[in-house]
């Protein structure tokens, strides 16, 4: 039979014999690999492999401490993938310190095989695989959460379709946040387990409301992440609808939140026949959306993030918010300090606050963020004005993490924006839980002490978002801003209030 | 800063770096000579130069272990040498031993099963020919020859075949205390072995080094006391805390050590050195 083989040494790196056996046997369950293996290249070893016909000639040069890796395959596509993915197996392995009690899966349909009650994906692979693994988790029964951007219009709808058609969640493409069944997927916070359920078609927003829940006493029963565009005409809301609807037949959801920029009209629609339907109570929180759309179809409206958390937490707890109003700060500032910025990782909280601001009269807001309430920036890099920069935004993360995870480029843009004589406050947030930077304590912090001892009079503000049970420390974190003089609001919506009433007392950038 | 809850009672001062890093285990090399240390946590317990600290979140890179650290502490310190012991493997212990190995034949490639000569198709057969093949060799054929065959063979940082060598060094220690065998030849034979099953794996060289002192982890040193002295059952949960080491690592040690003491000490490819 033709065969062919693939091999790769690693130098002076050391794996568990667990884990090396563990990830063999997995290769050589792929279709079409005839034999695997992965040594140290001792020359018992070595004999071994020239045995198996698993040896190279390149293999000769290599030490006796390195490690041996060969594969053969009947055809040369299939065991060259499964080398590079048995690579990348190894270099995260090694990142995780070569953590023997994670199972590695080279498919989706070997993962299913083996977790038989497993029913949902979580994919995260390069946009232009993403659609094609989605596909294959369908079929085989699973749902998805679909992490993965770049993702055409067309094949969402496309999946989306499929799915429904299969009785399955297609969440996402570019899917930040779900909490399924208390299980936290993607950037996530550990939350309470409750009886408040949330459709979210925004990750932040929805990590918003779940932390502000928890906080406050509340708890989640889970929250399902649609992706952005879910809820615009092309889509049609397909995967909204289905998890309002899961929502609704759930036993332990009581209160539904919904999150999301103003669904399309008929998406709204939609909706809102669903939500009368339903005895149990739905509110509303579709950032710039008008209160009449969404009392027409007997939702409860918030305006705010805040506010959102806040009525499904009266109507879960029965009882009435407790929430007092931020004080604003006392203000010293020489007559040049007149502006704002507002630099964010999550782009909700960006987007939330220009309407905050917008709706307080505030002037000269520019952004990156399309807002009807602000400019777009030509230059994204540079600000002008009361500026809200979404660093998450795609011009700042080709090539790189997510500022949620690296917060090299945004501390870098504080500081800068810091030493601009023309600003009088700046306004950050902090996005905790999992899969967010897990030292902010150690690489967010110094960056704010830097700011407090090179410029004094400057108002910082930063949200924290998050809850006492994420690893981060949130309770430390908040002590040591509030330390450094920083504002640390409840909520991203009162932050913004805040910065509006600032910016009034200011007086240079109210209307007059 | 490391909390260190146990200390190895063999450990050598001096300067280390970093070697490997695992999970559980992370590995100093000496930089002045071969010898090494391990920082482990509580799952994997105390030896004879090993750290039991309470977690391995924060390690350092280098260290510096001195005499006096070693001295000035009252930190509990392992017990690791077999010559403190008193052995006595009784017929039914060894019969009872034969009895796990057999049920845990799927863990070791050293546990030879029925279906004996199978045509190799694939690198899996091949390796667990060449380890019983090896096996074979040391007992009844040719000693050199047959650790020839296996320093080095298996998968891993410590590869079966120096497993089984590692399993071997100790049953010489253990048939020689519990027969209370006046064998001036033992050390020449335990150096022999030594001499020629070192490699070039650092780790693994260690490890062989350390069972040439008669040297034990902890956990060993339960099963050995089990073995000797415990019930049956008692022999059954030492078996599977030492089989839970590595893919197969303990259990190819012990394939090794019963091999040993199952046999007349010394055996007939001992007497050719």
């Amino acid at each position: 039979m033709a065969h062919f083989i693939k091999t790769l040494i690693k130098s002076g790196e050391y794996f568990d014999s667990i884990t090396l056996m563990v990830v063999t046997k997995k290769i050589k369950e792929l279709k079409n690999i005839l034999d695997a293996a992965i040594v140290m290249g001792t020359l018992e070893n070595r004999k071994i492999l020239k045995a198996s016909g698993l040896y190279v000639d390149e293999f000769n040069i290599a030490p006796e401490n390195d490690l041996l890796i060969s594969i053969k395959g009947e055809n040369q596509k299939i065991t060259e993938e499964a080398l590079i993915k048995l690579d990348e197996i190894l270099v995260d392995v090694k990142k995780r310190k070569n953590s023997s009690k994670d199972e590695f899966y080279f498919s989706i349909a070997q993962a299913k095989k083996e977790l038989k009650e497993a029913n949902i994906a979580l994919i995260s692979v390069s946009g232009k695989y993403a659609a094609l693994e989605a596909m294959k988790a369908l079929n085989i029964g699973m749902n998805i959460m679909l992490f993965s951007d770049n993702v055409s219009l067309a094949e969402e709808l496309s999946l989306k379709k499929y799915a429904a058609s299969k009785d399955l969640l297609v969440m996402g493409p570019d899917c930040g946040t779900c909490i399924i069944g208390g299980v936290p997927l993607g950037f996530a916070n550990k939350v309470s387990s409750g009886d408040i359920g949330i459709v979210g078609a925004s990750g932040t927003g929805t990590q918003e409301v779940t932390t502000l829940i928890t906080n406050f006493g509340g708890g989640i029963s889970h929250a399902i992440g649609t992706g952005g565009r879910d809820v615009g005409q092309d889509i049609g809301g397909i995967t909204f609808l289905s998890a309002l609807k899961l929502l609704i037949e759930d036993e332990k959801t009581k209160t539904i939140l919904l999150v999301s920029k103003p669904p399309h009209v008929d998406v709204l629609a939609k909706i809102g026949e669903l939500a009368k339907k339903t005895t149990k109570k739905v509110i509303a929180c579709f950032l710039g959306a008008q209160k009449s759309q969404v009392e027409k179809y007997n939702m409860i409206y918030a305006k705010t993030l805040e506010e959102g958390a806040i009525k499904a937490l009266e109507i879960s707890l029965n009882r009435d918010s407790i929430f007092g109003a931020l004080e604003i700060p006392a203000i010293k500032m020489n007559s040049k300090q007149r502006f704002l910025r507002g630099l964010f990782s999550g782009g909700t909280f960006a987007f939330e606050t220009q309407l905050i601001l917008g709706g307080e009269s505030i002037k000269d807001i520019y952004s990156n963020l399309k807002v009807v309430t602000s400019t777009l920036l030509d230059d994204p890099h540079q600000s002008m004005k009361n500026t809200i920069i979404d660093l998450g935004a795609d011009e700042f993360t080709q090539g790189r993490p997510h500022p949620m995870i690296d917060y090299t480029l945004r501390n870098e843009r504080i500081f800068k924006e810091a030493k601009d004589p023309e600003v009088a406050c700046l306004y950050l947030d902090l996005v905790l839980g999992f899969g967010s930077n897990k030292n902010p304590i150690n690489e967010f912090l110094p960056t704010l002490q830097k700011v407090r001892k090179e410029i004094k009079d400057l108002i910082v503000i930063c949200t924290v978002t998050g809850t006492d049970g994420d690893s981060q420390n949130k309770k430390e974190i908040v002590a040591n801003l509030k330390a450094m003089d920083v504002i640390v609001p409840r909520s991203n919506a009162a932050g913004a209030f805040l910065c509006a009433n600032i910016l009034k007392q200011i007086g240079r950038g109210e209307n007059e | 800063m490391l909390k260190i809850l146990e200390l190895g009672d063999y450990l050598i001062p001096g300067p280390y770096k970093l070697h490997s890093e695992f999970t559980r285990v992370v590995n100093f090399q000496n930089t002045l000579n071969d010898s090494m240390l391990s920082l482990v946590t509580s799952e994997v317990g105390g030896g004879p130069y090993n750290i039991v600290v309470e977690s391995l979140n924060h390690f350092p890179e280098e260290m510096h272990l001195t005499k006096q650290y070693l001295i000035e502490n009252s930190i509990k310190l392992s017990s690791s040498s077999l010559k403190s012991f008193d052995i006595q493997i009784s017929q039914e212990k060894l019969k009872g031993l034969k009895t796990l190995l057999f049920e845990n034949k799927d863990k070791s490639y050293l546990i030879e099963s029925d279906n004996k000569d199978f045509e190799p198709a694939n690198f899996e057969d091949h390796l667990k020919n060449r380890l019983i093949e090896g096996k074979r060799e040391i007992f009844d054929k040719d000693l050199l020859e047959g650790i020839k065959m296996l320093k080095g063979l298996g998968v891993g940082l410590t590869p079966s075949g120096d497993d089984f060598l590692i399993g071997i060094l100790l049953g010489i220690h253990l048939k020689t205390i519990s027969t209370r065998q006046t064998d001036l030849s033992r050390d020449k034979i335990l150096k022999l072995i030594l001499e020629n099953s070192l490699g070039k794996n650092e780790l693994s060289n260690w490890f062989l080094k350390t069972a040439f002192r008669g040297l034990v982890s902890s956990k060993m040193k339960i099963f050995i006391s089990a073995l000797s002295q415990g019930s049956m059952q008692d022999l059954r949960e030492a078996f599977e805390i030492q089989a839970r080491i590595g893919h197969s690592s303990g259990v190819d040690q012990l394939v090794g050590l019963y091999e040993v003491i199952k046999r007349e000490y010394p055996w007939p490819t001992l007497l050719k050195h």
